[in-house]
């Protein structure tokens, strides 16, 4: 799994390449710092798609930062948990 | 389409960050690429997990996939992040959840991470240096958190 973050962040494969191009395009309005933020869960995103049957589903994300916790995606049934 | 994101680009130095916080999180963590379970009746394993981290001077970005794997399949309902605080969360990865049958009883990382930031909470608070028993049970101490922990009375979850 780590392998495929890597390929992905890093650009190292063909198929890496493509990806990261089309997804550029997807975000191509918004801010640097919120593409960072998406970038980390495309990354997750990308290690689904393209790694082992042991990771799937949604893809949580939250920013820690000096003015607390933000979730940027969260699923409904965590939402439950404090 | 360069420009907007830079550190996308030809960049090295800034691609490798996502490179080292990836790593660090994998190495940390233990997370292999494949399930193995534990050849040992009515126990049940839960794991198998993908999170990047990245941490710059301003912010830390966590995102995590929700699979948990079971003996008998898998869910994608697991919530691998969760806040312990307006300002504290935990990520989770590894052994997430073990079950017994026969002696009845259940280890909840989730559950140990609640119990030890509630700890911090107390008034004992300066004087323990509270670890998961997550952590413990990954790997064994370093000789830095070690030495930390003699001067700082650290205190590991049994």
């Amino acid at each position: 799994m780590k392998d495929i973050a890597e390929e992905f962040a890093n650009q190292t494969s063909p198929r890496a390449l493509k990806e990261v191009a089309k997804w550029r395009d997807t975000v191509a309005k918004k801010d640097a710092a919120d593409q960072e933020i998406l970038f980390a869960s495309q990354l997750v995103r990308w290690t689904i798609l393209y790694g082992p049957e042991n990771v799937g589903g949604d893809v949580d994300s939250v920013v820690v930062d000096s003015g607390g916790v933000h979730w940027i995606n969260r699923k409904d049934v965590c939402k439950a948990e404090p | 389409m360069t420009t907007l994101l830079p550190h996308l680009s030809k960049a090295p130095k800034a691609a490798k960050l996502w490179t080292i916080a990836a790593a660090m999180f994998f190495l940390l963590e233990g997370v292999s690429s494949h399930t193995d379970f534990v050849a040992r009746p009515k126990l049940l394993f839960k794991r198998g997990t993908a999170t990047v981290i990245k941490v710059d001077a301003d912010r830390v970005i966590i995102a995590s996939d929700s699979r948990v794997t079971l003996p008998t399949g898998y869910r994608d309902d697991d919530c691998k992040i969760f806040a312990l605080s307006h300002a504290v969360v935990f990520s989770g990865a590894g052994y997430r959840n073990i079950s017994s049958a026969q002696p009845a009883g259940t280890w909840d990382s989730h559950d140990i991470a609640r119990e030890s930031f509630a700890l911090t909470q107390s008034k004992h608070m300066e004087r323990f240096t509270i670890m998961s028993g997550s952590l413990r049970r990954s790997r064994p101490l370093s000789k830095s958190l070690a030495k930390s922990c003699i001067h700082r009375l650290c205190w590991l979850l049994a």
